[in-house]
């Protein structure tokens, strides 16, 4: 049976830090099925599913990245994870929709518009943000990208997202994903 | 009539640019006519091409008459035997997603209207302007005839690429 581990690390930005966290996993016959890796800020950061044949325990695989950890002045933690679901029921018959959001930056949008989100049991497949404009005006960006389930009503739902929109003073947009099937 | 089954990344048909019809026998018309089975066979499918069903010719099928957001000029289902694409204007991002590479979407910059000819399947000559949607089916069914996927006109990894999302 195949071993997967989930491994997040983080680090102040430098040349370097993929290279050497992919050099361990390969030395160690580590295949990487998934990966997702950005800057935030001055730090980069990596989300990586790994599999291996072999079993490692997890102070072992720790051990393993000691070395480079220490050297580039990593932060690094490993978790085993369990093989993949068959993809469940509530998300098949789903639509995919974006919402963008934009407005001058203050404490608690995130936590507002997704608490409206996972209220209606929509799941979130996809978040990013940023802060635009000027240092004086920091302006707020957030896209997120959802799987709707049918039995929402999408209009009763885009009025709620724009009275929210009014209390945060945010513009808030919601839109299908058209995918063009060819 | 029936089904094809649909070949998958990496096949090779699929970088293989692939050969005029010298003439529409029985045997290419039957080929028309499982492939528009089979576009039906998948819902919300709105183009095809010969090299995505295994056959190494210039065929396309298109119909996104269904579509919610399709021009209203559009011309419901269209059959093209060795099409061309004569002119181009404009340009369109849309996100597409391909039977060939079912785990991916990707945003894709077309061209908006196009002037095209080709051979309908009885052998005559047509020539007509498709706009939005029904340009980019053509467009993206046309790459495939040269062995070009979607992927290969993606120009940002970071904004145009779709992956692990349940969409298709």
């Amino acid at each position: 049976m195949e071993n997967k581990f989930v491994l997040f690390v983080i680090g102040e930005d430098r040349p370097g830090i993929v290279a050497g966290i992919s050099g361990v996993l390969y030395k160690n016959n580590f295949n990487i099925e998934d990966s997702s890796m950005t800057i935030l800020e001055r730090y980069f950061a990596m989300i990586l599913i790994t599999s291996s044949k072999v079993r490692y325990s997890i102070p072992l695989l720790k051990k393993k990245f000691k070395e480079v950890e220490k050297k580039l002045s990593l932060y690094i933690s490993v978790k085993r994870i369990a093989p993949v679901r068959e993809k469940e029921e509530m998300f098949i018959n789903a639509e995919p929709y974006i919402i963008t959001l934009i407005g001058s930056d203050r404490i608690g949008i995130v936590h507002k518009i997704t608490n409206l989100i996972a209220e209606r049991n929509i799941n979130i497949t996809d978040v990013k943000t940023e802060i635009i404009g000027e240092e004086k005006i920091p302006i707020y960006t957030m896209i997120l990208e959802l799987e709707i389930p049918p039995e929402i009503d999408i209009k009763k739902f885009r009025s709620s997202l724009f009275r929210l929109g009014k209390e945060l003073n945010v513009k808030i947009t919601l839109k299908p994903i058209d995918i063009l099937k060819l | 009539m029936s089904i094809l089954p649909v070949i998958k990344y990496p096949h090779p048909l699929l970088k293989t640019k692939c050969k005029p019809v010298s003439k529409i026998n029985a045997k290419i018309s039957k080929l028309i006519d499982d492939m528009i089975e089979t576009i039906y066979s998948f819902p919300g499918c709105v183009g095809i091409s010969a090299p995505k069903v295994g056959k190494p010719l210039r065929i396309i099928i298109f119909d996104v008459s269904k579509h919610k957001k399709a021009p209203p000029s559009n011309h419901n289902l269209t059959v093209m035997v060795n099409p061309v694409m004569i002119e181009k204007k404009g340009k369109t991002i849309t996100r597409e997603g391909c039977l060939s590479l079912p785990d991916f979407t990707g945003n894709v910059t077309r061209a908006e209207s196009i002037k095209v000819k080709g051979k309908d399947k009885h052998s005559k000559r047509i020539e007509f302007y498709l706009v939005g949607l029904e340009s980019v089916a053509f467009q993206h069914e046309l790459d495939h005839l040269d062995g070009i996927l979607f992927i290969d006109r993606i120009s940002s990894l970071k904004t145009d690429i779709f992956t692990r999302k349940r969409y298709l």
